[in-house]
């Protein structure tokens, strides 16, 4: 965690803080820096080697900001890369290169006065980055067997430092390989601290660098200089070397990366493989110039537990043969012939056996090995017909002798891909059990046409959850569209019925019944009465009506006996309503108030429901015109677009599965082809030497049945 | 460089093999022929290889483009700006807090919670943002209230909870609650930042 931790503050930081400070005058300063904050969320995923997740992230912000800044551009690149994506890589690395050719410009006319070494800095860090990225790029490219492509890319590095040169060395060699590489020569700005002064003690740990060393004796050896490449591999066998520290952008674009991965464990075994290496090409050499007994020795110990057991093996039992170490020889010879069966030293190591065996032990002896070897070479070629047969007439060639064991670690040969599966990068094995199959893919190519089967195998299963959650999608919008045509019809009804207008109005007569009362509050006090005062004004109003028919009908029949009764009738009435007038009039100022505020609350209500009201309406012409960018029209466009794109990428993931797997059959064909033919060969020489014994074995019959009739001649003259 | 290591093996092999066979066999002139149309076949087939996984990476960058338009396309469905609300979650650095699980409520309501598996606190220390919640909220004022449960460097259960009065307009709404570390008093704290568009 410490590495990744101060890999990231040392390199990410200063360059990201300096995007910033270059594009100050676009974003203003309170705005939040959103390419930061995506490239972090890509973080997120990055970490958890979801690398599919945290490219759809760095795109994302890419279509919503409308461009990226330099982090995330090279971000981008690193996840392509991991992706197996390099065309993309490629892409995304120009574009990287041309934002810092930008940069440089801008910083120089913008800061002129900026200090010089901090402008050095930034130019190296993302050269740095540059050189990282083209570096990895190749890597994948020399291991997919695409030379030129590496050495395109190879081209485009401009300068590298120390810190890269062991690996810009290596694979330059295996690039240009058997032609020597035109090399760059190491450059001293990753020093800038130390104002040019450039460790000479780092220049020669990557100078000595066993990679570097490594290709250096096989450069001595292709050029026949054997007693340099000797002296060399003396060394290198007995060194030992510490990995450098990997950044946090070596990782990125590293592809065999493995966060919980044990370094030291790894360390050693790298370690171990290159002293094998160095002592295996020693012995090599020392078989070539035929000095068996140094080879003999050379190998004598070299470890059981190696990457390069087979050849060694077989090497060691050859010099032992040749040093006339019979008895060494035979076991060896036997071992690797029975051990190997599918591998052309052994082979080769059956006919050597013979031949010892027929050398050592006679004719007769040897001719059972030679009829042995024979046998098991038609054996063989049998298997290899049947391996043949069952693999043209199989249909799906990724079901091809697939294990049914989840025992993948011990199956030697395997082929990883990314498994794309809802946004989750997983790894995916193909792990055929058939050795012949095994055999064939150690050939880059065979090996990168089945990577692309897989992928594409993959790829149309992640095509079919793409048109399931296109149909998804076209369901929600639909069920969205029948929701919103119910929301409009509703609305229709509303503005129909007039219910907004029927408020207004009322809002103004209560509006005009509050003016009045305030205008005039002897007059129209009681528009502030209770429900309790309400009904009592009205009984009071019932009353006062009451009495004037009861005086107009006194008055018209003339009955002067009532008006006493009348008389006290008024009299109540007047006291009564006197008293509500009064009790109504108290309290006139606080309710007048109230009714106010009430009324300014209800314009405010009243004004909320003719924006909302507004806004619905717009809403709902938007949608019939399609003019909101969401809009559902919009986004049914959107989806029927999606549709055609699935559609056709089903189409060529047909067309391209079918034309890889063509090629694969071709290639197995031909390397089918090839053992037969190597087979055949190997099945001749040992019925010629068979043929040979049989010839010894006649000439010794004949010298022997001549000798017995020469004695038999003699005893018969001697009887006579 | 494990690769490279790999590269170099079988390079190596080829060449051991073509010295060995050569020199027990006498089968140079032979061999040699066949070398040379190999070669010439391999070539020819390293550059429809070449073709073809142009072909294949090209499907491929098409197919991770139509997953990201579908998942745009899903957001902006789901999730109109409107009513959108996402919640995020970073940690600066972790020193004092190891963060553990999360809950997040709004208006009183519980919206999401996580727990985290090492690799995803690992993944947050170092610098990555999670985005924890993303749901639809009316336009409005509204509570956040978020509860960060984990353990204190030393090793003790702790609880950091921030609650937070936002108001939702017409934009997106983008919160991140940063843990950060204060080393003024040694412990964790809650950070509300409200990503400005």
């Amino acid at each position: 965690m410490g590495i990744y931790l101060s890999a990231y503050a040392c390199v990410l930081i200063p360059l990201t803080s300096y995007s910033m400070n270059i594009d100050g005058q676009q974003q203003a300063p309170i705005n939040t820096n959103l390419h930061k904050k995506y490239y972090q969320q890509a973080l997120y995923y990055y970490f958890q080697s979801n690398y599919s997740a945290a490219l759809n992230i760095i795109s994302d912000s890419k279509l919503r900001l409308k461009s990226l800044d330099q982090t995330s551009q090279l971000f981008t690149a690193g996840l392509q890369v991991s992706l197996g994506l390099q065309e993309q890589a490629k892409q995304s690395l120009l574009l990287f290169d041309h934002m810092q050719r930008e940069s440089k410009e801008r910083l120089s006319s913008e800061k002129p006065f900026e200090k010089q070494t901090q402008k050095n800095q930034h130019k190296a860090k993302s050269e740095q980055l540059l050189v990282l990225a083209l570096l990895s790029l190749t890597e994948q490219f020399i291991a997919q067997g695409e030379v030129m492509q590496a050495q395109q890319t190879l081209a485009k590095i401009p300068q590298v430092t120390q810190r890269y040169y062991q690996q810009y060395h290596v694979l330059s060699q295996l690039a240009y390989w058997p032609k020597q590489p035109d090399l760059l020569p190491m450059s001293g700005q990753e020093g800038y601290q130390k104002k040019q002064n450039v460790d000479a003690s780092l220049h020669d740990v990557v100078y000595k660098s066993p990679y570097i060393q490594l290709n250096n004796a096989l450069r001595l050896i292709e050029e026949e200089k054997y007693t340099q490449a000797i002296s060399l591999l003396a060394m290198i066998k007995n060194s030992r070397w510490q990995a450098a520290e990997q950044t946090f952008w070596q990782l990125l674009f590293a592809t065999d990366k493995d966060f919980s991965l044990e370094k030291q464990a790894e360390e050693q075994l790298q370690n171990q493989a290159v002293n094998d290496y160095a002592r295996l090409l020693l012995a090599q050499l020392y078989t070539q110039q035929e000095a068996y007994e140094k080879a003999f020795f050379e190998l004598k110990t070299f470890p059981q537990q190696s990457p390069y057991t087979e050849p060694a093996l077989f090497l060691f039992a050859f010099s032992a043969q040749q040093v006339k170490q019979h008895t060494t020889a035979l076991s060896l010879l036997t071992l690797l012939h029975e051990q190997y069966p599918y591998s052309h030293l052994g082979w080769q190591a059956g006919l050597l056996m013979a031949k010892q065996v027929t050398e050592q032990k006679g004719l007769a002896q040897g001719w059972q090995a030679y009829q042995k070897v024979e046998h098991f070479f038609l054996a063989t070629i049998e298997k290899l017909n049947h391996f043949e047969k069952s693999y043209s007439t199989n249909a799906e060639l990724l079901s091809f002798s697939t294990t049914t064991t989840a025992n993948h670690k011990a199956v030697k040969n395997h082929l990883t891909t990314p498994f794309i599966e809802h946004l989750k990068l997983e790894k995916k094995l193909y792990a055929p059990e058939s050795v012949w199959l095994q055999q064939a893919l150690y050939d880059t190519t065979l090996n990168s046409l089945y990577q692309q089967l897989v992928e594409l195998t993959v790829l149309a299963q992640h095509n079919q959850k793409l048109q399931h959650k296109n149909d998804w999608i076209a369901e929600t919008i639909n069920l969205n569209t029948q929701r919103k045509a119910g929301i409009a019809a509703s609305q229709i009804t509303i503005t129909q019925q007039g219910a907004y207008e029927k408020l207004l109005e009322k809002r103004a007569s209560l509006s005009a019944a509050l003016a009045l009362a305030l205008s005039d509050p002897q007059q129209h006090g009681f528009a502030f009465a209770n429900e309790k005062e309400q009904v009592l004004l009205d009984r009071l109003q019932r009353s006062k009506e009451n009495l004037a028919d009861i005086i107009n009908y006194s008055n018209d029949h003339g009955n002067k006996d009532e008006q006493a009764n009348i008389d006290d009738y008024q009299q109540r009435l007047t006291r009564i309503s006197a008293v509500l007038t009064w009790q109504i009039s108290q309290r006139f100022p606080q309710r007048a108030w109230q009714h106010r505020q009430q009324l300014a609350a209800l314009d405010k209500n009243l004004k909320d429901v003719e924006s909302l009201q507004k806004k619905i309406s717009q809403l709902s012409v938007d949608t019939l015109t399609g003019q909101k960018t969401h809009s559902l029209s919009q986004l049914s466009n959107r989806k029927i677009k999606a549709d055609k794109q699935i559609n056709q990428l089903n189409k060529h993931l047909k067309q391209l599965k079918s034309k890889v797997s063509l090629n694969i059959r071709i290639k197995v064909a031909y390397y089918i082809d090839q053992q037969r033919t190597l087979l055949t060969q190997h099945l001749l020489t040992t019925r010629s030497a068979m043929a040979v014994v049989l010839e010894k074995m006649s000439t010794n019959d004949k010298k022997i049945e001549h000798q017995l009739n020469l004695d038999a001649q003699t005893v018969k003259e001697q009887a006579l | 460089m494990n690769k490279v290591n790999f590269i170099v093996k079988m390079k190596t092999l080829t060449f051991l093999l073509l010295a060995i066979s050569g020199s027990i066999f006498c089968l140079q002139q032979s061999h040699a022929q066949e070398v040379s149309s190999a070669q010439q076949m391999s070539t020819s087939q390293q550059a429809t290889s070449s073709a073809l996984s142009k072909e294949v990476q090209q499907l491929k960058s098409q197919v991770l483009q139509l997953n990201r338009e579908l998942f745009i396309l899903e957001e902006d469905l789901l999730f109109p700006a409107s009513t959108q609300i996402a919640i995020f979650v970073s940690v600066d650095i972790g020193r004092f807090f190891k963060l553990d699980s999360v809950e997040i409520k709004i208006d009183e309501q519980d919206v999401a919670g996580f727990l985290y598996t090492d690799r995803q606190r690992v993944a947050l220390e170092q610098g990555g943002i999670q985005k924890l919640y993303l749901g639809n909220i009316k336009l409005g004022v509204h509570q956040l209230t978020a509860i960060f449960i984990g353990l204190d460097n030393e090793g003790r259960a702790i609880k950091r909870a921030i609650n937070h009065t936002f108001e939702k307009e017409d934009d997106s709404l983008m919160i991140e609650l940063k843990v950060a570390d204060n080393t003024g008093n040694y412990r964790a704290q809650v950070v509300v930042e409200e990503w400005v568009l």
